[in-house]
Formats: structure tokens, sequence, C-alpha cells
């Protein structure tokens, strides 16, 4: 959510106005919008026969390849902000979310911290659970210490209480005033500090953050809406829509190739199904297409989390684990790639991750991308993406089951 | 509690190891900081899913180490139970009989005496104790059918003492008296139980005769190398799948203490790790409170290296 | 984008299958978690270039740390004589940072300490 502009409020608008904020600003669920001409005599003819003279506005978003990081960066900040606020594509590198780093900078030089943007809040969050986490143990620990004490001096047995009047719960704490992030410079100490200089004197603060998508974004974005272009890194020249096919899909098989500008030509590319490239976008397509905001998903062990309406309106109900399989198994020995999770899980590590989503509110959904064999269908399909279509995707919901607890 | 130093017979049966006697549960909880499973249900209970009874189940880990350290031997329990001479099942049965006897006469001594103190019909008594006589002197024939304890005086009929009020009573010479049969839990209480030639006091031992097969590969060796090594750190540990691991680790008994840590067995110094792993770990560690420990195998140096995982903090 | 890769360029160069997840923990460590005194440094029994500089642990700036992390992504495999061998190779701090990066550029960092440590708290 942007916080530059907003209101001097203690953390910016609450409740029913964030959220109407909200819906103004992400109101738009895909890059391009519908544009309705204004009233006239003609429109409301023509609607009535089925016409409609709505044009399409596609922001034409441009972004360059990065070999190294597997991702495309937009680094025109107008761009960036399109692509996130109608669709939630892509996420700032410096940031959780939202691209907010010159946000975060800004706030600190003009207001000293106290705006936050949402890396802000967390870090405050963070720094104030650790001390009710201190409190508490200590609190704890003097209870014990007391029962200890009653217990040798007069043999009295005292039942430690582990909620109550003198212990700190989570409804009751406060935090003190000097639990400060520690993780964010404060205004007050820096300007103190020799090295840097206050206020007017400070050059322009230059946007060292960028936008990143991923291929599986990038390439979602460019085919099915075709709003935007990829420079190559070295020429800054646009690159086709079957260059950037190809190299997507090569850049797994041997990314020094690309890495190295004095490299020759490519070779033909070698053609797999099981390229980590098409099983990832394969699963993406699918649920974007659906409707689901789809992000990354490292922070919760999985592959992807999907949002219903996006990161700002709720937490992911859902959280996706790839699991591709082979419709030939012999395609697996022989592939160039180690695709992770084609092999059953352990009851381990099934348990893990669900017990890791569950405490999370998550629900975790196995999503199965069938390989086709290349016995039946011939890998030069993949040399244009209608080759998707040989693909399938089946979803099984993992819950688990407490007899004891779950009776209804 | 026994004093005993012998060798806790641990009872193997279909490669699984039970411990069936009270006494050395407690000396392994109390002495050699193994907790074991109880596996057994409690007949009185309705739910048997709470509290559970003998027999304890232990971790194949947890068998390696006390053979190792001759805390326990193995015993073959099928090959234990020998078959019964004639003179002993005789003996058993007429204790059977015995003990069937006696409960049925104090039982109908309880319910003499409780109808006495109502009012019946002088008939009514005379035809009790008829019925009592008689059954005392009936072979008993199983299986006994309900019987109702304590008949209201006003139900009687002129019905014959052997059918009783109930209409779904089998037969007319079915013994309509019940009493408990009583099964000792525990097969060493049998006079022909023998464990003498079913015993094995080495792993290797009981290997070579069938009956216990862990460790057979790295995979096993890595877990009794990680267990012995983390119990000789004076841990107390427990089943770990819940939290996303091998083992829970304990600093003491697990019914005074919250574990510490979640242990997971790494086979080899070079068995890949996946980052994700790392990352799940991490993050079960800091939803439950416990740091994640990885523990590494050397099956040349026959060692165990530690590294525990924890979330950083920041990021 | 190379002048963006200045900072660390000799050893992106050196290693350039991990240049991508040096460069995002780097950028992130020097801008973000704003820590200071941040040099790379060269791991070579673990192909690539780790991370070194001063957390700072309070606000005031009176409390810092030195700490070292070693970048890696996702999609790689290691094992424990890798981390071992990182250990070694940065002169044997308690602990070390692992920072596994994504291609969407999430990072998560998670310290990884040598023997039995127990959690705080």
């Amino acid at each position: 959510m942007s916080l530059i502009g907003q209101k001097n409020k203690r953390g910016g608008f609450k409740g029913g106005a964030r959220r109407n904020e909200n819906n103004r600003i992400y109101v738009n669920p895909l890059p391009l919008v519908f544009t309705d001409p204004p009233r006239s005599r003609t429109k409301s003819i023509l609607s009535l026969l089925g016409i409609s003279l709505a044009s399409l506005e596609n922001p034409h978003c441009e972004g360059i390849l990065d070999v190294a990081t597997n991702s495309v960066w937009l680094t025109n900040t107008a761009h960036s902000m399109v692509l996130w606020r109608r669709g939630f594509f892509g996420k700032g590198n410096l940031s959780r979310s939202e691209p907010s780093w010159l946000a975060r900078q800004i706030n600190i030089r003009r207001t000293g911290g106290n705006q936050m943007t949402s890396e802000e809040l967390t870090a405050k969050r963070r720094a104030e659970r650790q001390q009710f986490k201190q409190d508490r143990a200590k609190a704890i620990q003097a209870a014990f210490a007391e029962a200890e004490v009653a217990f040798e001096t007069e043999g009295r047995v005292v039942k430690v209480a582990l909620s109550g009047p003198s212990i700190p719960s989570a409804a009751t704490w406060k935090p003190s005033e000097s639990a400060k992030p520690p993780s964010i410079p404060d205004q007050s100490t820096t300007s103190q500090d020799a090295d840097h200089p206050v206020d007017e004197e400070e050059p322009p603060l230059e946007d060292m953050e960028h936008l990143q998508l991923t291929f599986a974004e990038a390439w979602f974005l460019l085919w099915t809406m075709d709003c935007l272009t990829i420079l190559d890194a070295q020429t800054l020249e646009p690159m086709s829509i079957q260059q950037i096919w190809s190299t997507f899909q090569s850049i797994h098989l041997n990314p020094m190739l690309l890495l190295d500008p004095k490299s020759q030509p490519s070779p033909k590319l070698q053609l797999h199904f099981d390229n980590p490239f098409l099983i990832h976008y394969v699963a993406y397509h699918h649920y974007r297409s659906l409707g689901w905001v789809v992000k990354g998903g490292i922070k919760f062990c999985v592959d992807y989390l999907l949002y219903k309406r996006g990161p700002v309106f709720s937490h992911a109900e859902f959280a996706i684990v790839l699991c591709p399989v082979y419709e030939d198994e012999d395609d697996k020995t022989t592939s160039p790639f180690e695709l992770q999770n084609t092999s059953p899980f352990s009851w381990s590590w099934l348990s893990t991750i669900n017990r890791v989503n569950a405490t999370l509110q998550k629900t975790l959904i196995l999503t199965y991308i069938t390989i086709p064999a290349k016995s039946r269908i011939s890998p030069d399909v993949l040399s244009s993406p209608a080759c998707l279509s040989y693909y399938s995707v089946r979803e099984v919901v993992i819950r688990r089951f407490i007899p004891a607890r779950m009776r209804d | 509690m026994t004093t005993d130093s012998r060798p806790i017979p641990i009872r193997i049966a279909n490669q699984r190891a039970y411990i069936w006697d009270v006494d050395d549960i407690a000396v392994l909880r109390s002495q050699h900081r193994l907790c074991g499973i109880l596996a057994g249900t409690l007949p009185h209970l309705s739910q048997q899913n709470v509290f559970l009874g003998v027999p304890l189940l232990l971790m194949p880990e947890e068998v390696v180490l006390l053979v190792e350290k001759k805390f326990a031997v193995l015993v073959n329990d099928p090959n234990a139970h020998q078959a019964p001479t004639a003179p002993q099942l005789q003996k058993w049965e007429e204790e059977r009989d015995e003990f069937a006897k006696r409960h049925i006469v104090v039982n109908d001594t309880k319910i003499s005496q409780n109808a006495a103190t109502r009012s019946m019909s002088e008939d009514a008594m005379r035809k009790r104790k008829e019925r009592m006589e008689r059954k005392a002197a009936q072979p008993q024939q199983p299986p006994p059918v309900d019987m109702i304890p304590e008949e209201s005086p006003a139900e009687r009929t002129e019905a014959t003492p052997t059918t009783d009020s109930r209409p779904s009573t089998p037969s007319s010479n079915a013994i309509t008296v019940a009493y408990p049969v009583i099964i000792e839990s525990a097969s060493s209480t049998l006079e022909w139980y023998d464990t003498s030639a079913a015993t094995y006091n080495t792993i290797e031992a009981a290997q070579a005769a069938g009956i216990w097969s862990y460790p057979s590969n790295l995979s096993e060796r890595a877990r009794c190398g990680v267990f012995r090594g983390l119990w000789e750190q004076g841990y107390f540990l427990g089943g770990g799948i819940k939290f996303g691991g091998d083992y829970l680790v304990y600093p003491g008994d697990p019914l005074r203490f919250h574990s510490h840590f979640v242990a997971t067995v790494i086979e080899s110094p070079v068995a890949t790790l996946r980052p994700m792993e790392i990352v799940a770990h991490g993050r079960l560690g800091t939803a439950t409170k416990k740091s994640h420990l990885l523990c590494g195998w050397n099956d040349e140096k026959k060692d165990v290296s530690y590294l525990s995982i924890e979330w950083a903090g920041f990021g | 984008m190379q002048t963006h890769y200045s900072d660390i360029s000799s050893l992106s160069t050196k290693y350039p299958r991990t240049t991508g997840s040096l460069f995002l923990v780097y950028n992130d460590i020097v801008y973000s978690q704003l820590w200071t005194d941040v040099q790379v440094l060269d791991l070579e029994p673990c192909t690539r270039a780790a991370i070194r500089g001063c957390r700072r642990l309070n606000a005031n700036n009176t409390h810092t740390q030195i700490a070292n992390i070693v970048p890696c992504t996702l999609s790689e495999l290691v094992s424990l004589e890798w981390l071992d061998n990182a250990f070694v190779s940065l002169d044997d701090p308690p602990e070390v940072y692992l920072a596994i990066t994504s291609d969407d550029s999430s990072i998560v960092y998670y310290k990884i300490s040598r023997g039995i440590v127990k959690p705080p708290l």
C-alpha cells in the first residue's frame, strides 16, 4: 500500500478508510484496462446492437532481462507501479512486496520514521514481539523462582500459573518507549553522525530498487496481454517473442552461455518438456487464468501462494507445491534437469510442510503437472508456446485430520 | 520398583520391541532415560486413544542402544511360549475353576444378604436357596450368560428356577451366573513361558537368528548413531514426526519439560540437502519455539556432527 | 545493469553461476538491512562469494555484531560438508547466516550454528 502522500496520522488510515483506499488504488485486476468513451447518442445506439466503443488501454511497460537472477527487471517507477497496482505483478527487490524502498528512505529523511511502510511496521512489530517475549520469560522465571523459594523455606508447593495478573500476555502487554525497530536508523542519531549531513545538503536519492518479475510473470504479461517489452541486457534492443521464448528455456540449460557476452551465438536449443521454466509457467498460467493472484511462496516452504484479490487485501489462502509427474519414467533418467518433488514425498516432509502452512492458516495444495512423454510427442513442439496445451494439471488438497478434535 | 540389576527383557514379536512389565517400564524411564510409547488399551476406558496401557513399544534405535549398553536383552517372544505339559494345563484349569466357584459363592452370599433385608415370601426364599445350591454343584460351562444380580421380589413369578425372567436365555441348563475371567497381561506368570532358550544379548546374535534386523543399511545406522550421540549427552528423546523431524530432544523428562530441539538425521556429510528443507525446518522451529538440529552421521569415522538452524530474525 | 554490479564485480566474474544470489543479497544487506562495513569475501570451497558486515543490534548503533552471510538459490543442492567448508573458510565463526534467494527476489535468512545451540527464550 503506497504511503507517499498519506495523511499525517501514525500508520496512515485505519480500518474502513484504508480498505476504501485500497479498493480505489487496486481497482484493476490486470494491466489492460478498458476505458469507456464519454456518453453519446451514438454510443447508446451502438450498445443496443451489442457494439462497444470502449477502447483498450495498454501501459506498454518495458523491462530488462537479467540472466544472473533469472528475472526481468523494471527500473522505470511508473511502469513498476502500474504492474504492481494492476494485478500485483512482481516484487521490489529491496522490499517485502511493493517497491517501497525509496519511500522508506524519504520517510526517514523527512519525518524521522514516524510514518511507516510495511517493512518498517514489520520491523517494529518484531522488536515489540521480542521485547514481549523477554518480559514474559522474565516474569515466568521470577514466578518459578518464587515457587522454589516457597518450597524450600516453607515446604509449600505453589502451582505456578502461566497466565494471570503478573505474567504479561498478548492482550495485556504494552510496549515500553525504548522498543525501537533495530534496523531502521533513527533520524535523531544519524543527524549527529558526521558522515550523514542533514537536510538540504543531501543529494537527491537515487532509487536503488527495481521491480523484479519472474520469468513466468514476464511471459504471462508479454504473451497473454502484450503489455510488456523485454530489452536485451547488452544491446538494450527489444527482444522478439521467439527470442524470449528460447532464452527463457535455455537459461535453465546453460546459464554460462548467456552470462558471457563473448560466447558464440547459442547452438540449437535443446528442447525438453521438463524445463523448469515450462513447468512453473504451466502452473502460473493455470492459476492466473482462474483469477487468482499468484506470488512466490519461499517464505512458506512452498512454490506458490494464491491470493483471492491480492496481498494487500487478505492473507493467502492456499499454498501450492508443484509435483511434476513424468508420463514416461525414462524421460526422468535422461533429463538434464534435476526437478524437485518428482518422487513421492516422505511422510516426514509432507508432515512438515503441512504443519508449517497449517499454523499459518493456509491450505496445502499439491499440484500435479503431467510432463508429456518424448516418445508420444516430439519435443519440437516446444519451439512455440502452443505446446502448453500438452501439459495437464491436477490438484490434491491436503488437510490434516485429527479424529479427537474434528468431530463435525 | 525393583532394584534388579538383571538386564531388562525386551520381548520381540514380528520385529517389534515390547516391554510388558510395568516395573521395567519405570526403570527404563527413570534410570535409562528412555520413554517409549504405551500401545495397549485399558478395557475400563471407553475412549481408547487418550490413555493407554502396557505394552510399551520401543523405537528400534532405543532397542539397539539398550542392548549395546548391556541394559537389556532381546527375547524371542513367540518362541518363549512353550506348549504346556498335561499336568501344567490341568493345574491351570483347576485354578480357574476354583476362582470361578469362589467368586460365585461370594457373589451370591452378598446377594442373599442384600435380599434378606427385604421382605420376601418364605416360598421365594426357599426356592432361591435351592437354586443357589444347584448352581454351586453344577459344572461350569462357558460362555457365561449375564446374570441379573438384583431381582426385585415383586417380579418373581412361579417360574421354575432354571429360567429367569429374561426371555433371551439360550438353553435351560446354561449357567446364568457371570464370573470374571482374568487374563494376565504378562505371559511371564505362566508356568510354560520360558525365555532361557530364546534370549539374545547382542544385536548381531538376534540378527543372525532372524528375529531382529535393525540396523540393516546406512540410513538405519545413521539413525542409531545420532540417537546414541544425543542420548549420551544426557537428553531424553521422543518421536519427532509431528514437528517435521526425526526426534524431539528434551532436556529432562518429557512430563516436566518441553523439548528445545527437533533433530533430523542426515545420513552422510555429502547427502544432498535442499535449501527448501532448511527453510521448512527453520520456519517450523520458529512457530513452535524450538531450534532445529541437523545431525550428520559420518559412517567412516562413526561420529555425529551437529548444526543448529534458527530463523535469523531479519530479512 | 553492469553499474549495479560494480561493487562486487570481480567476484561476480569469478563465480558467474552464483552471481545472481550474491547480487540480491548484497543489495538487500547494504540498502535495506543497512549493515555497515560490508565486504565481499572469496569462499572458494563453496564456489561463491560470501558477505561480511556489521549488523546493528539496536537503534542507537551501540551494539553491532560482525556477521557472515553465504548466499544460495532455492534450486541449488547443498550438503553438510558444504556448510562445514563455509565455516572453515570464514575462519570458524560461531554462526553463519545462509541467505536463500528465490527468482522473485525474496530472500530468507537462516542462522546456522555449529553444535547444539539452545534457542533464545
